[in-house]
């Protein structure tokens, strides 16, 4: 599986971010979500989806090995995980975030939440 | 405190001193949120004979329970002040990303009063609040400034700010937020600008809770779920707003020239197809908002290029049909410079068009209008009067002053084309033949706004065989629920415009904070509202109340010269019964006043 984002089709709307952390935290909070939207305003005017690729670099430099592979999904263990924050800086995508409410990172784990939220479908799976 | 951050912000800006209040129960209970706070907060502080533009007016921005919330259109905040335009109550509410970010911040109202010695702006990250120096930004356009204070702060700030409109006191200047989403109505910026506030900026950290998330999480998606369902959805999608246009040309609804009639010629050239085909860059949406309305467009000519929001219906009427340009490029380009100047489109728009209508007539002379001659059509001369207006420079300082001043300063019977009511320039629909739209317009708590309740879509498919004891009423109902959606803090288009169920919002409502509100509660607090406001307009200086009902002498007087409706015109002893029903259902007196006994039913004595 891959994620595929079309970018062009986001209108802003951070549905995405809420439905994530209200779904992990129980919680309307996008600070606590696993993906972000930015927006480049005034100009060119377009948004950009930021979104876990699975790729596993955090999994690599994790001290702990608290990052943990199961069908090709990276997850945090939280009793492996000490809160270094070695992850953060590798992902190239920057989607791993930091919360002061929280003692481990927030990391996507593909639950699929946003991607039943979004009206216009940006976020996709597909099979690679 | 479930669905609630549980405190008002209070900053004088003359002491320099910053007050945390707990938000108590009684006020939730009383008043719901958003507007319901606004309003109480202002009934409560504002002293007879208010100055809009004194140290003492207050600038109230609300939160609701459900803004920040995944419930659609949760982005909304209330912007709450005595209006510098029409004198009394004065309201915007701001769709966008701004609202939720108060709320995360952990602020349900935050409450501005005195003035600054110095430009400055109020930062807001959590806990921590400051009033800081704004003078590298004072000067700016709206979205000039926005961009230099998040380069500054960052892009996870969340802002609003005034343009040099907000700052030399437009009296319908207007506040902006994300490049261009505006709290355009009755001149707040104007109240931001009389205090020295270029911008308020916020970030926040923490969330809504929810008392019970398993339901709460439950009726949210739902809802989206049945808005992704509904047929119309795809449209409101592609065009937002305004694909009413051709609706309203059709049906003889549509402003033009002043409202001179109700259809438009150059109306082709300015559909949101058009609009789509050439300039629309992207669909932009508020928080959590399914039918993502704004339209974000790029125009490039030989001589000029800019990124705009919109136009939405607003603006293709109020800057198009009603002052005769029939190019999306026009409309446009005096888009982009209400949202840059920081000006409001409707007002500004009803003022180029009063002035070119008086112009056209020889009331306002070449010499006096700085040797310009404005006329239907001038896009030119409208951009330099829009530029004049937000100096207020030459003809410019009278139209800041917004049509029913300027209006009164030309004389020779100019106010028979004054289009407002009220004192706040008229937009929308066409509607001296739509009774109860009519209605709507004039009994308006901050003046002639058709989303207060029904539009003029009433009066054309279903007002036939209905009492109008019945029309006026219906009247008063939709202006009650329509408060509800302005008091939690979302848009009510999902359910005015897509059928979502307002039960569907209270249920929201109460699985978020734990409460158990029921859909009269929160007619109560509408009708709270209501009656809170009036009064705020008698305080302000409104001697006689229902004198503030007017309508607009052209629409009283003159009937439609053509299109689908030609020769149509006001009903005077209809509209007189619909609105002394109206005052009779509300428990006002003849006069329009709230009644004393209603006052006290309403624990508001």
């Amino acid at each position: 599986m891959r994620a595929k984002i079309d970018n062009f089709k986001c209108t802003g709307c951070r549905l995405c971010e809420v439905v994530c952390a209200e779904a992990k935290f129980k919680e309307s909070n996008p600070r606590k979500a696993a993906l972000r939207v930015q927006g480049k305003f005034p100009a060119p005017g377009t948004y950009q989806v930021k979104f876990c690729t699975q790729c596993g670099m955090c999994a690599e430099v994790c001290p702990e090995g608290a990052i943990e592979e199961k069908d090709g999904v990276y997850r945090i263990n939280p009793d492996l995980c000490t809160g270094c924050l070695a992850c953060l800086p590798v992902c190239p995508e920057e989607v791993i975030f930091t919360h002061p409410d929280l003692r481990t990172p927030i990391k996507c784990d593909w639950c699929g939440e946003c991607m039943v939220a979004c009206p216009r479908r940006v976020i996709r799976l597909k099979n690679s | 405190m479930y669905g609630y951050g549980g405190t008002i912000l209070r900053i004088n800006l003359t002491t320099g001193t910053i007050v945390k209040e707990p938000l108590s129960e009684d006020m939730i209970r009383q008043n719901i949120g958003g507007r319901g706070f606004n309003a109480a907060l202002l009934f409560s502080e504002t002293k007879e004979g208010c100055d809009p533009l004194g140290a003492d007016n207050k600038l109230i921005i609300a939160t609701g329970p459900l803004t920040g919330t995944s419930i659609p259109s949760s982005g909304n905040a209330v912007f709450s002040s005595i209006s510098p335009l029409t004198g009394g109550y004065g309201e915007a509410v701001l769709s966008g990303h701004f609202g939720p970010e108060v709320k995360y911040a952990g602020y349900d109202v935050v409450l501005i009063e005195g003035k600054a010695d110095v430009p400055s702006y109020i930062f807001i990250d959590d806990e921590k609040v400051e009033i800081r120096d704004a003078s590298a930004y004072w000067g700016k356009g709206c979205i000039q400034a926005e961009t230099f204070l998040k380069i500054s702060l960052g892009e996870k700030f969340q802002m609003v700010c005034i343009g040099p409109a907000g700052e030399n006191k437009v009296s319908f200047a207007t506040i902006s937020h994300n490049y261009g989403v505006l709290a355009g109505r009755c001149g707040l910026g104007a109240v931001m600008g009389s205090k020295n506030l270029k911008a308020v900026a916020v970030r926040g950290n923490g969330g809504v809770k929810h008392a019970n998330p398993d339901s709460f999480i439950k009726i949210s998606r739902e809802m989206h779920h049945d808005m992704v369902k509904h047929p119309e959805l795809k449209e409101w999608q592609d065009f937002g707003t305004a694909r009413w246009l051709a609706w309203a040309n059709e049906h003889g609804a549509l402003p033009t020239n002043n409202f001179y009639t109700g259809s438009f010629e150059g109306v082709e050239g300015i559909t949101p197809e058009i609009m789509r085909k050439h300039i629309v860059l992207n669909d932009r949406a508020a928080f959590a908002s399914v039918m993502a309305l704004g339209k974000y467009s790029h125009v490039k000519t030989r001589d000029t290029e800019f990124w705009v929001e919109g136009p939405n219906y607003d603006c293709l009427v109020s800057l198009g049909s009603n002052l005769g340009l029939g190019k999306i490029h026009q409309v446009a380009n005096l888009t982009y410079l209400c949202e840059e100047l920081g000006m409001d489109p409707v007002s500004a728009g009803g003022v180029l068009a009063f002035a070119a209508e008086a112009s056209e007539k020889k009331i306002l002379s070449a010499k006096k209008a700085d040797g310009l001659n404005p006329g239907f059509g001038k896009v030119d001369v409208f951009v330099t009067l829009l530029i004049k207006i937000s100096r207020r420079e030459g003809i410019g300082n009278l139209m800041a002053d917004g049509v029913k001043k300027f209006a009164a300063s030309l004389g020779k019977g100019a106010a028979e084309f004054a289009m407002e009511m009220k004192g706040l320039e008229v937009g929308g629909f066409e509607a001296r033949c739509y009774p109860v739209a009519l209605l709507a317009y004039r009994t308006g708590d901050i003046g002639g706004l058709y989303q207060r309740s029904h539009s003029v879509e009433y009066d054309i498919e279903k007002h036939k065989g209905v009492s109008e004891e019945k029309k006026a009423e219906m009247v008063i109902e939709q202006q009650h629920l329509r408060t509800i959606f302005d008091m939690l803090g979302v848009s009510e288009l999902a359910w005015s415009e897509l059928g979502l169920e307002i039960e569907r919002y209270v249920d929201a409502f109460n699985e978020v904070t734990g409460l158990n509100l029921k859909l009269d509660d929160f007619i109560r607090a509408s009708e709270r509202v209501w009656n809170m406001t009036r009064i705020l307009w008698e305080r302000c200086g409104a001697k006689k109340l229902g004198k503030l009902d007017y309508i607009p002498p052209r629409w009283e007087n003159e009937p439609i010269p053509d299109g689908p409706n030609k020769g149509c015109k006001y009903n005077a002893a209809e509209g007189e019964k619909l609105l002394a029903a109206y005052y009779r259902i509300r428990g006002w007196d003849e006069s329009g006043k709230p009644k004393d006994d209603m006052l006290k039913e309403l624990q508001l004595v």
